[in-house]
């Protein structure tokens, strides 16, 4: 039971091109944008690109829940707490992925230090641990960088390399931490509007290619759409924003596996 | 004088001061090295020399009004076309008067004398020929290396030394005219003093040297480097081949210079002087007398030794290696008459024999049959070069005593002020065995070849610029690893954009198609089979402000050879340069993740290294690769670097062969280097 259990949460992986211990959930604004979120100011990089949180004015908090293809085995719980303290920001991410028998946890420290208004750079702790019943637990560390720079006004460029270092959980795992290394670009149509592209390269994995649009209908509304690559995913979202509140909704629609809803609720205090 | 010039060029002068006035921060000498590494991408071209001689020329600047074309022409900064239409300007209006005044000659653009600022300088020419003896100014560099993983060689004892790389260069200069120096080596794997190597390093060069002196043009006593006409019979030293660069293919000889470099082959040793007996003539005689290492084989004891291969790793590390070292000699004697009849028409005649104390004698394989065999060789050459209006021609026709002859020549156009188009006829000899031939090929060796080449440059706005070639090639006999005659094209197309100072973006895209054997092929015939290879690279820089820059890169490289699946190569990077307001740290560091699937789909990155070293990263498997350079000046006359590199494998539990075997996945380099001007 365990067995078949496991090997469908591995299977269903292998069929959706996705093996990578490291469960990316960055929220539902980012999660709209076909995940290509490493160069959007949002305070959900905390969980992210650790260079690209620095939006976060006062101390804000966030839950939020992915139901990856509308079923309970492969949902992600996730939350994350940040701070400024002048130009240093401060984020913990925390992201729990399955159901027993298959549960794979993640706790992240992020420090964000941003140079005057147009460049920024992160490094993110991690410390994962994957748990298999009747086979036991294993856990890891490993850090994230990240670099954000706004070259021109309405261009923004950041990189971020997610276990460069190369850490792994040894023999006894077989899917370890990939390195990937993402590359992205925001550019501004309007104050509102903004188109933003990822290239996502995991090693010994496809390239994979992704790209969504923001657009500000009034001052509280946005809608989000964003398709990507390796496999073709389209991704679509709304988000309600007050001051202090920001609610946001999306979905992904993959061709093999079928809908996989996604919400955050953010708080800003 | 006119006055009208004399009013245009001081209205200029402010404007141009402004945009220079970066030049104290600007790292220049280290980007135009990058820019020429990152432009050749090839592994085994020596930039050590390239970036003396840029220093030399960043601490004194050439004088516009008196420096020769040749010297010029070692910037890589101008094209023969903007030193013709330089020299033409000076000799219609006389010596110039400021820097901005190059403003005037159509062909300098801003970009090109941006570049040109820091190494040049505009001076009466009063002082030309006399020497002037200023304080001396020496430099001394220390530099110790090593991989921190032991490799087979070391554990198993089969190297004699330690696993350190240990260089030292002393170098003095009197101003530009008189220079020293002394280099020494020691490769990792070479024994450093004890009963091996009794003199402790196991490389050691010299050179004294005396230029610009009456008709002394150029003296060297000791190691030199020598370079004539296109480089089909004499050129030692780098050359830059197919490349961004797609103007370089058209080369200036510059006769002997000091050898300064520490690769263990392609110079020479004796004495070269360079004359010139009158503004039309000059003679430059040279005689060299060295040892070089080969295999010596001797089928049996009344049979003559012989030698079957040369070896130039310069690696004396076991005993196989060091019973190879010094094993024979090289005696070379020759000269070089350079003739300008006409203003803008030059000829030079090189000449040269060799002789080798021992016969040597490849092992013969049906595709290397026309080698050369034996122990002596005469060369004779004649190159030629003539400025027409907008046409600079070039050419080099040579012939060698015991084989065939080879032919090179082209034409560079300035089709318009923003254009400049060269095109290169080549034909080689399958039996034109020449031991110093450098010039424009597509195979490693200039034998064997026909070849039609086409560049082209663009210059639309100071923003916007392309850079491209195509090349033609045909073998008409067997190389290695192909069983036929073939053939082959290489396209290159590069576009840089830079919309502001800030930023800089650039694409390029290559394609090689050529004809190899088809390998592993169990037939006993092995079929020649068309291979293509598609690159493409996106770059992009980015300086957030005087402090720091970023870079960004992607490349990817597509093999296909119509049989097998194609074979992919991905490549990803960051990279980092940072100093501090001082200017007395600074540090660049770049990682990159790779994912290729073969050796075929390999990717080559030229990588930033500390100063007077370089290094080119080759991507291939998967992994990841990072580098960090940092260099502290807590003095003016005193720097210290150190740089850490690693290469990071997945799915490896050794890496290399043979004795440079490794047992894990890592591959890391640790480097320091101390550098003191007195």
């Amino acid at each position: 039971m365990f067995k078949n259990i496991v090997a469908c949460v591995l299977s269903i992986y292998f069929i959706t091109g996705k093996l990578y211990a490291q469960n990316l959930f960055y929220g539902a604004r980012i999660g709209a944008l076909a995940n290509a979120g490493s160069a959007i100011n949002d305070s959900w990089n905390i969980a992210g690109n650790p260079a690209a949180f620095t939006s976060v004015h006062s101390f804000t908090a966030s839950m939020g829940y992915l139901n990856q293809f509308s079923s309970p085995e492969f949902s992600t719980k996730a939350g994350i707490l940040g701070f400024p303290v002048k130009s240093n920001f401060f984020g913990v991410s925390f992201n729990s992925f399955g159901q027993n028998p298959y549960t794979e946890m993640t706790t992240g420290l992020s420090y964000g230090r941003s140079f005057g208004s147009n460049f920024s750079i992160g490094l993110k702790f991690n410390y994962h641990t994957v748990a298999i019943a009747n086979y036991g637990n294993s856990s890891t560390y490993s850090i994230e960088v990240g670099l954000m720079a706004k070259i021109m006004t309405n261009l923004t460029i950041a990189t971020h390399i997610i276990n460069p270092t190369r850490s792994d959980f040894g023999e006894e795992l077989q899917n370890p931490l990939l390195t990937i290394f993402r590359l992205g670009a925001r550019y501004d149509l309007s104050e509102k509007t903004f188109i933003v592209s990822e290239v996502e390269k995991p090693i010994s994995m496809n390239t994979r290619f992704k790209t969504g649009l923001e657009f500000g209908v009034f001052k509280q509304l946005v809608l989000r759409g964003g398709i990507s690559g390796h496999p073709f995913q389209q991704y679509f979202g709304a988000g309600y924003t007050t001051s202090k509140l920001q609610i946001n909704i999306a979905a992904s629609i993959h061709p093999s596996v079928g809908y996989s809803p996604q919400m955050s609720i953010s708080y800003e205090f | 004088m006119n006055f009208k010039r004399v009013i245009l060029v001081f209205l200029l002068i402010p404007w141009l001061s402004r945009s220079f006035a970066q030049k104290e921060i600007d790292p220049v000498v280290d980007n135009i090295v990058e820019a020429i590494a990152t432009a050749t991408d090839r592994e085994d071209l020596d930039l050590n020399e390239l970036t003396q001689q840029l220093y030399f020329y960043y601490r004194h600047p050439l004088n516009l009004n008196t420096a020769t074309a040749s010297e010029l022409e070692l910037l890589y900064v101008l094209s023969d076309l903007q030193i013709t239409d330089l020299k033409k300007h000076i000799a219609r209006f006389g010596p110039l008067i400021d820097f901005a005044e190059l403003q005037t000659i159509e062909l300098f653009d801003k970009t090109t004398m941006v570049k040109l600022k820091p190494f040049v300088t505009v001076e009466n020419t009063s002082f030309l020929g006399k020497l002037k003896l200023s304080k001396p100014e020496n430099e001394f560099v220390l530099r110790v290396s090593q991989y921190l993983e032991p490799s087979k060689g070391f554990t198993s004892k089969i190297y004699n030394g330690s696993p350190a790389r240990i260089f030292g260069r002393y170098s003095m200069y009197f101003s530009d005219k008189i220079n020293f120096t002394l280099s020494v080596e020691k490769d990792p794997g070479e024994p450093f003093f004890g009963k091996n190597q009794k003199l402790g390093f196991d490389f050691y060069s010299a050179s004294l040297s005396f230029r610009n002196i009456g008709r002394l043009k150029q003296l060297v006593i000791g190691d030199y480097s020598l370079q004539f006409g296109q480089g089909l019979a004499m050129w030692t030293g780098y050359s830059i081949g197919k490349s961004a660069l797609v103007n370089a293919i058209a080369k200036n000889g510059n006769g002997p210079r000091p050898y300064r470099s520490i690769a263990e082959n392609g110079y020479f040793r004796g004495l070269s002087a360079s004359v010139s007996l009158s503004k039309h003539l000059s003679i430059t005689p040279f005689f060299s007398y060295r040892y070089l290492d080969g295999n010596l084989i001797q089928k049996d004891s009344t049979d003559e030794v012989k030698v079957s291969s040369l070896q130039t790793t310069g690696y004396h590390r076991s005993s196989n290696e060091l019973d190879d070292k010094q094993s024979l000699n090289e005696l070379l004697v020759g000269g070089n008459l350079w003739i300008s009849p006409l203003k803008r028409l030059n000829f030079s005649l090189t000449s040269y024999h060799l002789q080798f104390d021992k016969s040597l004698e490849q092992e013969t394989a049906l595709y290397n049959q026309f080698g050369f065999k034996g122990k002596e060789q005469t060369v004779y050459a004649l190159a030629y070069q003539l400025n027409l209006v907008r046409f600079y021609f070039f050419g080099e026709q040579t012939k060698v005593s015991n084989g065939g002859m080879a032919f090179l020549n082209g034409v560079m156009m300035s089709l318009t002020p923003k254009a400049t188009l060269t095109l290169v006829h080549r034909r080689f000899d399958k039996n034109f065995n020449s031991f110093y031939s450098q010039a424009l090929s597509e195979a490693s060796t200039n034998n064997n070849e026909k070849g039609f080449y086409a560049g082209l440059t663009v210059n639309f706005s100071t923003k916007l610029s392309l850079s491209a070639f195509s090349d033609f090639f045909e073998f008409p006999w067997l190389r290695y690893r192909v069983d036929a005659p073939s053939k082959g094209n290489e396209y290159f197309c590069m576009l840089t954009y830079s919309p502001s100072k800030k930023l800089s973006i650039e694409g390029r895209y290559s394609r090689q198609q050529k004809e190899i054997d088809l390998s592993n092929d169990a037939s006993t015939i092995t079929p020649v089979i068309d291979v293509v290879k598609n690159a493409y690279r996106v770059g992009l820089i980015y300086s957030l402000n005087e402090f720091i820059a970023i870079g960004n890169r992607a490349d990817a490289v597509y093999f296909n050879n119509g049989i097998n699946t194609t074979e992919k190569g991905l490549a990803f990077s960051l990279s980092i340069a940072a100093q501090n307001r001082s200017k007395k740290l600074s540090v660049d560091s770049r990682f990159t993740l790779f994912d290729t699937d073969s050796y075929n789909s390999r990717i080559y990155a030229s990588e930033r290294d500390i100063l007077y070293s370089y290094s080119y990263a080759m991507y291939q498997d998967s992994g990841a690769r990072f580098y960090i350079n940092v260099k502290v000046s807590p003095l003016k006359k005193l720097s210290f670097w150190a740089r850490y590199s690693i290469y990071s494998y997945r799915n490896k539990d050794e890496l290399g062969s043979g004795n440079d075997l490794i047992q894990g996945n890592k591959k890391s380099e640790a480097k320091v280097q101390m550098r003191l001007t007195f």
